[in-house]
């Protein structure tokens, strides 16, 4: 007797197939439908996709042990279908897209959310690397996409190649792991080398290195964040936010679940090799943000940095660590999405230089007041709820004793207010001129940001309810 | 032939690949070299799976190899098809002189 229950897991992702095979081929075989928008199938997609993850329960592995379907996965997959909704709502309401190829845009969309999805489940190197390929090349073509900015097309190439370089990489890493274990499924690799006695030796640190090197590049650290600051500031500015929040967190799921095994061998310096990328990852991220002059590349290293901070939790390889990941993940994505939706807001003929939102606090109090929350909040000051992610995040690495880890966060935390301050101090302080941006009064767009904002001041003052369901977040449970 | 002189041929093609993707300056060459990094990894997946086949599945290493083959094809296609956007917009795909973005 076959156990059907499973094979009901994957509803989700067949639906997102469907919709790929809808948005691609059956638009194209049917003339006229495509004058319809394709935003409402892609809207009821989402959401029955997201009941439906809300409807199942327990653990299951399936594909002969390619990918496992559990608490973890669920979160990922109904958070990425959220972020999907939210972006789909920017997209409405931005002119950077060339809206006459909609059908095609959002075909790609879906297809990055299936491979979001396959890597959040994956517990096999192969599904892995098809999962990163399935996120990565939608992504080169989304970012150019842009028909306002001339060089979106040279930010994509710079993007697909450095891809391809680090996917490269990664596979060469992949076949060493593979000729030391013998296996391709993590947990065996993790037992393999185990039982081979190669830990410490250069040949093993060598093949992890280069295996992370590909999961790194998803998540833009240190050494291969160099893509990140030229394709978010050339993309459509949708686009930017949801790579800014989506691929990011599906390589911080599909490092997680990699790194699950490797308890028995922790002393094995892999805590320590990941600590050293999240120190380097934040303080190049932030250093970087420092001189920056357009709003979009400074948000890009901003995010480079807070990767670094959520490394943070992963470098801590516990189960207080991913909680402390999982707990961040949502503030992260409200404070992030937030501050991109009020980009969109001001922008002003898609220009986003700093220069331009002088005394903007004049012209769009509420708007200005709702940005400061989300600005304040990535910089972790104490009444909103970046701080208590933080605070967990340095909580869990000062419970595996890397203070070193714990310093260099604390340095690069004060770093980064001066970067954050100076675009609230250009905003708030300075007096308006003739370059300063006009803003037309929307109150869709204003009460969205609104919801994204105000619940990192409810989050920052009282955070049980988000503890409580991070608690409830479980690999393999 | 010997596993090592499998991994010896592998490593050598990686190195190559490696160097032509920080020396080269047109974009389809760097694209070249990026292929040849790809097919060093197909290369030690096969000869890992030929000389040392594990007990459990013994075509892992065989058909991670050929999806190996279908990925680089895919990843061509796109980065062609970047490639022939980008030519269309500056009139020439010379990785060097594409520094509109930077800081």
């Amino acid at each position: 007797m076959i156990n059907t229950l499973p094979y009901l897991a994957l509803i989700p992702s067949h639906l997102l197939v469907g919709l790929a095979v809808l948005f691609f081929f059956i638009g194209k075989a049917i003339p006229g439908l495509k004058r319809f928008s394709p935003a409402p199938f892609f809207f009821l997609v989402l959401l029955a996709a997201f009941i439906l993850e809300g409807l199942q329960e327990g653990s299951h592995s399936i594909f002969f042990e390619m990918m496992e379907v559990d608490s973890f996965s669920r979160m990922f997959n109904q958070i990425f279908f959220l972020v999907s909704a939210l972006i789909l709502f920017m997209i409405q309401h931005s002119g950077e897209m060339d809206r006459g190829n909609d059908w095609e845009n959002f075909g790609l969309l879906s297809t990055l959310l299936l491979g979001m999805m396959f890597m959040t489940g994956a517990t096999h190197l192969l599904m892995a690397v098809i999962a990163i390929e399935l996120v990565s090349l939608p992504s080169y073509l989304l970012v150019a996409v842009n028909r306002k900015d001339f060089a979106s097309k040279e930010a994509s190439l710079k993007y697909v190649l450095f891809g391809s370089f680090a996917t490269g990489i990664m596979l060469y890493g992949m076949s060493l792991l593979f000729g030391l274990t013998g296996s391709l499924v993590f947990s065996e690799i993790w037992k393999g080398l185990l039982k081979v006695e190669l830990i410490n030796s250069p040949i093993y640190i060598l093949a992890l290195f280069m295996t992370l090197g590909g999961i790194s590049f998803k998540i833009a650290a240190v050494p291969f964040h160099f893509w990140c600051p030229d394709a978010y500031q050339a993309a459509p500015t949708p686009i930017t936010a949801f790579l800014s929040v989506a691929p990011k967190l599906a390589g911080f799921a599909l490092l997680l679940r990699l790194l699950f095994e490797h308890y028995g061998i922790q002393q094995a310096g892999l805590g320590g090799m990941i600590s050293l990328i999240a120190m380097l990852t934040m303080t190049v991220g932030n250093l970087a943000a420092l001189r920056q002059k357009n709003m979009k590349r400074l948000m890009a290293y901003s995010s480079i940095s807070h990767a670094g901070f959520l490394l943070m939790g992963v470098a801590s390889m516990d189960e207080v660590g991913r909680q402390a990941v999982y707990f961040y993940i949502p503030i992260y994505i409200l404070m992030n999405l937030g501050a991109f939706l009020a980009l969109i807001y001001m922008a002003k003929d898609e220009h986003f230089d700093l220069s331009d939102y002088k005394g903007m606090i004049k012209r769009a109090p509420v708007l200005v007041t709702f940005f400061a929350i989300c600005l304040l909040s990535l910089v972790g000051v104490p009444p909103f709820a970046g701080f208590i992610g933080k605070f967990y995040l340095f909580k869990a690495a000062m419970g595996q004793n890397l203070w070193l880890l714990v310093f260099v966060g604390g340095a690069n935390s004060v770093i980064s207010l001066v970067y954050y301050v100076n675009i609230l101090k250009i905003m708030i302080l300075d007096d308006p001129d003739q370059n300063t941006v006009l803003v037309e009064h929307k109150p869709i767009p204003l009460t969205l940001l609104g919801m994204l904002s105000v619940p990192l001041v409810f989050f920052g003052i009282y955070w049980n309810p988000l503890l409580h369901w991070a608690e409830g977040i479980l690999l393999f449970r | 032939m010997t596993l090592q002189a499998y991994l010896i041929v592998s490593a050598v093609l990686f190195s190559l690949g490696a160097v032509m993707f920080v020396s080269k300056r047109n974009t389809i060459a760097i694209l070249m070299g990026v292929e040849l990094v790809l097919n060093a990894a197909a290369l030690n997946f096969v000869a890992f799976a030929y000389f040392t086949p594990s007990q459990a599945s013994q075509l892992d290493g065989q058909i991670f190899a050929i999806f190996i083959i279908l990925l680089a094809a895919a990843e061509a296609v796109v980065a062609l098809g970047i490639a022939l956007a980008a030519y269309k917009a500056y009139r020439h795909i010379q990785a060097d002189q594409l520094v509109a973005l930077k800081g």
